[in-house]
């Protein structure tokens, strides 16, 4: 066998990005700034992310059944890059004002989003397994980076213990899948011609689609196989921070400095959607309906309680947790509606999902970056500190208004075009109840955010310090493209939907072969 | 494999590793917990050797048994208040429900799944595939695991290594957490460094 390393070129360079980052600021210590570091990492980032576009669109290959370089793969690595690009953006004067060992802090952000893409792009469990540990482990320390916060230590080892948990988890939910189909590779997109052993392959044997008699009969490998599939959701579920398993969030978010909040809360659940999506789409596609009710209580019960608990919060970062779990409620609407009756349902469900999840990250970095001009400003973060921020800061106090109206569903923003597409998928799929649910969670979520913009444009503000306040001009523009985006997706998605349909069909590749096999 | 032997060594391996895993739940001195811990990780590499799997059991016993069970014991004396046993708890009795569950649906899998799909001969010259493995088909993977290890280790000397400007704060925090008002002092971190350290140097002025 041959290994294309010309496949995986942008992996490599962000690896040496980030180790490079590490070691320069030890060597050139005292010599160069400190924002140079954050500005050279959003840079190079930025140009990697143009450059990968550019070169690997077209791509449609492998890594030694591995690594998956398709269309699907290439869409995820520029979100990736992009999400960290706004990341840094956001974090480079929060950094300068509030943290230490700055070469450090960008080189994890740089290998979380190695991992991110790896995780995106993995095809095989072993591989995205050690992705996925090599994204939470640079997020564990990074929650903790501000070490002298207790709360900053709490979060960090409320998220690595609840972590190392659901890892475990994982793991034992992976070894009963590879017992009971006797590999770890998703699919193998020409079964015949390879050779290779392959989850789907084996799971369309057991659901008589493909019909290869040398296996055993389904109901003898159901239970493994339930199990190995309830077990895997469940870490999952942590690490997307579904409820029941999404104790570590509030905690984590609260204590983490804000722009590690905020690419925790965007980059880490794309990531670990990605994951999902290839994963149920790929390899557990032959066997949706052993696993589709479960996922769909996870998500009715994530929608719910995300909400109802958002409702009680007084700090603006607890509030911000409790949305992102209802948002992750939302987006596992798109994963159970994968469960459909024809494969084209399915591709549907999933485009609905990448462009929710594309919409809900954009939304949510304008926010958080919002959030972390008014924090390096005040060094406050509670919902009422933000009384009257229209009359100090107009352009903040809109963009918060907008990414809130956005996340809430608004029309106009993204959050309402990507919702109405994902909830029309899960209705179309047969999803009725579960579709329902989610509207009626999204009107009550428009209390909690509209609180948010109340205090903000209803009150005088308070205190000591009323005095208007400027944003540094890189922080303003990168704000200002991202709610730019937002309306974009708002008012006209289809150029972006066109791209995700390209980009998610490739998932669905080996069940269409199969299926036409089997009509032969 | 069905000969007599064959089956005494899997009990006694077994017996070994069950007691060893319950004997850490019910012992309540830590360094006693991490010598069952070794006991029963003993058994599972017994276990590997009668599946024939000799280089993973060496492995085990090389990495478990004797680096990662030493590493714990040595985490366990240099904390201090760590050494401390064990308290009772109010949540023996669901604890004990969830794992007679746990217990009955683990066992129920591994009894009423058919396994066929593993259910291969043993390998011969494991050593060897596997290393071939790691630089031909799992090349990439094994790559990610060097990533990984990097980026844990940059991340433990950056939040380990000890700055002298911090020892200030860090004393407060800590005697705060002592006297139950570590919120005031999450408050004190919170605006930026240079006005902290200013905070903390008043503070210790007026402690003493």
């Amino acid at each position: 066998m041959d290994l294309e390393y010309q496949l995986i070129v942008p992996e490599f360079v962000l690896a040496t990005l980030a180790t490079l980052v590490v070691a320069g600021a030890l060597i050139f210590r005292g010599r160069v700034r400190q924002e140079f570091w954050g500005y050279a990492t959003a840079g190079a980032l930025l140009i990697l992310a143009i450059l990968t576009a550019v070169f690997y669109w077209d791509t449609n290959d492998d890594f030694a059944n591995v690594l998956a370089v398709d269309h699907f793969t290439v869409l995820f690595r520029v979100f990736f890059l992009g999400i960290a690009f706004f990341t840094v953006l956001a974090a480079i004067q929060f950094a300068g004002d509030r943290l230490k060992n700055h070469g450090e802090f960008y080189g994890l952000i740089l290998f979380a989003t190695l991992g991110m893409m790896l995780l995106g792009a993995a095809r095989e469990l072993l591989t995205a397994y050690l992705a996925l540990e090599l994204l939470s482990f640079s997020f564990y320390i990074l929650v903790g980076f501000n070490k002298l916060n207790p709360f900053s230590n709490e979060g960090s080892l409320k998220y690595m213990l609840l972590g190392a948990f659901s890892s475990a988890l994982m793991l034992y939910g992976i070894s009963l899948i590879y017992g009971v189909t006797g590999s770890t590779t998703y699919s193998a997109i020409d079964p015949d011609g390879s050779g290779i052993r392959s989850i789907a392959g084996q799971l369309a044997n057991f659901t008589g689609v493909g019909g290869d008699s040398s296996l055993p009969d389904p109901d003898a490998v159901r239970p493994g196989l339930l199990i190995g599939l309830i077990l895997i959701t469940a870490g999952l579920g942590f690490k997307v921070s579904a409820v029941p398993f999404h104790q570590w969030t509030p905690d984590a978010y609260q204590g983490a400095p804000l722009p590690i909040t905020a690419f925790l809360s965007a980059g880490g659940k794309a990531a670990a959607f990605a994951f999902f999506l290839r994963l149920y789409s790929e390899a557990f596609l032959p066997v949706a309906a052993e696993w589709a009710w479960f996922v769909a209580i996870l998500a009715a019960v994530t929608m719910i309680t995300g909400n109802l608990m958002a409702l009680q919060q007084t700090n603006l970062k607890r509030l911000m947790a409790y949305s992102s779990i209802s948002q992750v409620g939302y987006l596992l609407v798109g994963i159970v509606a994968l469960n459909a009756e024809t494969i084209g349902q399915s591709q549907d469900a999933a485009a609905a999902l990448v462009l929710h999840l594309i919409g809900y990250v954009a939304t949510n970095i304008a926010v958080f970056t919002a959030i972390i001009a008014f924090y390096n400003r005040t060094g406050r973060d509670d919902i009422v500190d933000v009384r009257g921020l229209a009359e100090r800061q107009p352009f903040l106090a809109f963009v918060l208004a907008a990414g809130l109206f956005s996340l809430a569903g608004m029309p106009l923003f993204a959050g309402f075009a990507t919702k109405f597409i994902v909830f029309q998928v899960a209705f179309s799929n047969g999803f009725l109840w579960l579709g329902a649910i989610g509207v009626t969670a999204s009107f009550v979520s428009l209390y909690y955010y509209l609180m948010v913009i109340k205090q903000m444009y209803l009150y005088e503000p308070e205190g000591t310090d009323r005095a208007r306040f400027r944003v540094p001009r890189p922080m303003a523009l990168a704000i200002a493209l991202l709610v730019a985006g937002v309306f974009f997706l708002g008012l006209y998605p289809t150029p972006l939907f066109d791209v995700i349909n390209e980009s998610t069909a490739g998932l669905f590749q080996q069940a269409i072969e199969t299926s036409a096999s089997a009509v032969r | 494999m069905s000969s007599f032997g064959f089956h005494l060594a899997f009990w006694l391996l077994a017996a070994m590793t069950v007691g060893g895993a319950s004997m850490i739940i019910v012992s309540r001195n830590l360094i006693h917990a991490v010598i069952y811990l070794v006991i029963s990780m003993l058994g599972v590499a017994g276990l590997y050797l009668t599946l024939s799997a000799d280089f993973i059991a060496v492995v085990q016993v090389l990495i478990y048994v004797g680096a990662i069970s030493v590493l714990m014991l040595f985490a366990i004396m240099l904390t201090p208040r760590a050494e401390r046993n064990n308290t009772e708890t109010s949540l023996k009795l669901p604890a004990a429900a969830v794992m007679v569950l746990i217990l009955t649906a683990t066992v129920f899998v591994a009894l009423d799944t058919d396994w066929g799909a593993v259910r291969q001969a043993a390998l011969a010259d494991q050593a060897r595939l596997i290393g071939q493995s790691l630089i031909r088909e799992y090349v990439l993977p094994f790559e990610i695991g060097a990533v990984l290890l990097t980026a844990a280790l940059v991340g433990a000397i950056a939040l380990a290594r000890h700055d002298d400007e911090d020892a200030a704060i860090h004393a407060q925090s800590l005697q705060a957490e002592a006297d139950g008002t570590a919120e005031d002092v999450a408050l004190l971190t919170d605006p930026p460094l240079v006005e902290v350290e200013a905070d903390a140097g008043a503070g210790e002025d007026g402690g003493s």
